[in-house]
């Protein structure tokens, strides 16, 4: 609708864009002030019980009709998939256990006259380059208090 | 007797833009029914650096760098890290990138079955460290800086307290929950009297990622509807339409949550509020955020309605840094880093931050 005066129409999609905004506030509050509730926690948390207690009893039916017919369920996929992943682990573990003498061996092989023995299989970890383009030196340290001179860990 | 109005140029104006918007709104609307693959996402230059079970870390190289040492980020097992590159122009990786950072940001995966078995020791003593180490040895750095999103946060606020003697240059917190006291309606629909954490887990192994996004989308039911007017609004921008779906595509990818982490999160943070009283054991050892004595920035968002307000702020109360700073930004959960306003708020906030405490490199 034209206003007299000469001023701009109002803009409809503006206001329709107000209008529900307004409602949403409202339903919003009332929404979340019944959520906060005891009793829909209650209800919530008796949903999810229900959801679980079907998710059990469908994976026990299927896990026994796999059995039965001497094919691998879920289950064992997942337990046998969770031993392979804790071997990996080990595996790395071992690793870095070999890694970490490693750098012992080699730090004792620096710090010492002797020289280290020859064919030894230990990987030599390299120093830090510079990043290529970086000059060696740098401008302005910048150094917070509290971290200064402390032994890396990580 | 009143005289007709005629119409005057700025009504003829108003009436001609909303007619070429309408045409606009058509052929963007037909392209979002048509064409509704999914937006592309993550587009600053990257590589994957490290990978680790399901893991991998991606490396952003700076085109022009000017400060060390890099910035390491993590993000929240719950949620996929590409928010924090969403989109040219949104993307907070992408802007540290073009200010001079080499930015690292941790890629958890999707968590398999088997992963069901990972528990926070994992992540933050089993993890974190390796990644921490490849990152120092790859970029030649001794230090880093360590930033975290949402329970990102709270993974490099386990390991900086952990390893107080691991060289972290500074950290930053980004809507990380500290006080689950005021977790709000997540705190109060985990109540264990409700809510059999273990049965979940036991069944399940990992948490579904669909029971994830349902939990979610409660805390704002209503948003779907304010979610399709806005875009009906400003469907005829162009720029609008691809933030929201580049928005869109993150809001509804979900990933399962490791279900030993979900049950320790439960358990210690949500029911018993461990980790500010000091009482929180991760991999037998006890987490002491006064042992965090680096430089920290704790970024909140006052409309955060996952993580809200009262639950992140006081993170600098417990921390034993003498520089802290808490920054709240005037926006939502995933506004506060994405988006226009994050790009003009946050991001320079957290760019000077971070340069004000890295080594600036003289041009070559």
């Amino acid at each position: 609708m034209a206003e007299s005066g000469g001023s701009a129409m109002p803009d409809p999609l503006a206001l329709w864009k107000q209008m529900i905004e307004s409602q949403d506030q409202q339903w919003s509050k009332a929404l979340h002030d019944m959520m906060q509730t005891d009793a829909f926690a209650a209800s919530m948390g008796s949903y999810l019980d229900n959801l679980v207690n079907v998710q059990g009893t469908i994976t026990k039916t299927l896990d026994q009709y796999y059995r039965t017919l001497n094919l691998p369920s879920r289950s064992d996929v997942t337990r046998l998939a969770t031993e392979v992943a804790e071997l990996r682990e080990a595996v790395l573990r071992l690793g870095d256990r070999v890694e970490e003498l490693a750098e012992r061996q080699d730090a004792a092989g620096r710090s010492s006259t002797a020289p280290t023995s020859a064919g030894s299989a230990s990987p030599r970890r390299a120093a830090p380059q510079p990043r290529a383009g970086a000059p060696a030196k740098r401008t302005g340290a910048k150094r917070a208090p509290g971290s200064a001179g402390q032994p890396a860990e990580g | 007797m009143g005289q007709a109005t005629v119409p005057n140029e700025d009504v003829a104006k108003q009436f001609q833009r909303e007619w070429e918007r309408s045409l606009l709104r058509y052929r963007n609307g037909l392209d979002q029914v048509l064409r509704p693959e999914e937006a592309p996402v993550g587009q600053t230059p990257h590589e994957t650096t490290f990978r680790l079970d399901r893991l991998q870390v991606y490396h952003y190289p700076s085109p022009d760098q000017r400060f060390a040492p890099p910035l390491l980020i993590a993000t929240s097992l719950v949620s996929r890290p590409y928010i924090l590159d969403l989109h040219p122009g949104s993307s907070l990786i992408e802007y540290l990138v073009n200010r001079g950072f080499e930015v690292y940001l941790i890629d958890w995966g999707v968590p398999a079955e088997e992963d069901a078995r990972l528990s926070l020791d994992d992540y933050v003593n089993g993890y974190l460290p390796k990644i921490i180490r490849h990152v120092k040895r790859v970029s030649g750095e001794s230090e880093i800086h360590l930033a975290g999103y949402c329970m990102g946060g709270l993974f490099a606020l386990w390991y900086a307290a952990l390893h107080p003697r691991s060289a972290i240059r500074s950290l930053l917190c980004l809507a990380t929950p500290v006080d689950f006291e005021h977790l709000g309606l997540f705190a109060r629909w985990a109540d264990r009297r409700y809510f059999d954490v273990d049965k979940l887990v036991d069944t399940f192994g990992n948490v579904p990622a669909d029971l994830l996004q349902t939990a979610f989308n409660m805390l704002r039911p209503t948003a779907n509807v304010t979610k399709y007017v806005n875009l009906w609004v400003n469907l005829w921008n162009d720029e609008y339409v691809a933030s929201y779906r580049a928005f869109d595509r993150w809001v509804n990818d979900w990933i399962p949550f490791p279900g030993e982490a979900f049950r320790e999160v439960t358990k210690s943070c949500i029911w018993d509020n461990q980790l500010i009283k000091g009482q929180q054991v991760i991999g037998g050892k006890q987490v002491d955020l006064g042992k965090i004595r680096c430089p920290i920035l704790n970024v909140a968002a006052a409309s955060d309605h996952i993580v809200p307000l009262d639950s992140t702020r006081t993170l600098t109360d417990y921390v034993g840094s003498e520089d802290r700073e808490l920054y709240v930004a005037k926006a939502g959960h995933a506004g506060l880093v994405a988006g226009r306003s994050a790009s003009r708020g946050l991001f320079p906030k957290v760019g000077d931050w971070l340069a004000a405490r890295s080594d600036e490199i003289a041009p070559a």
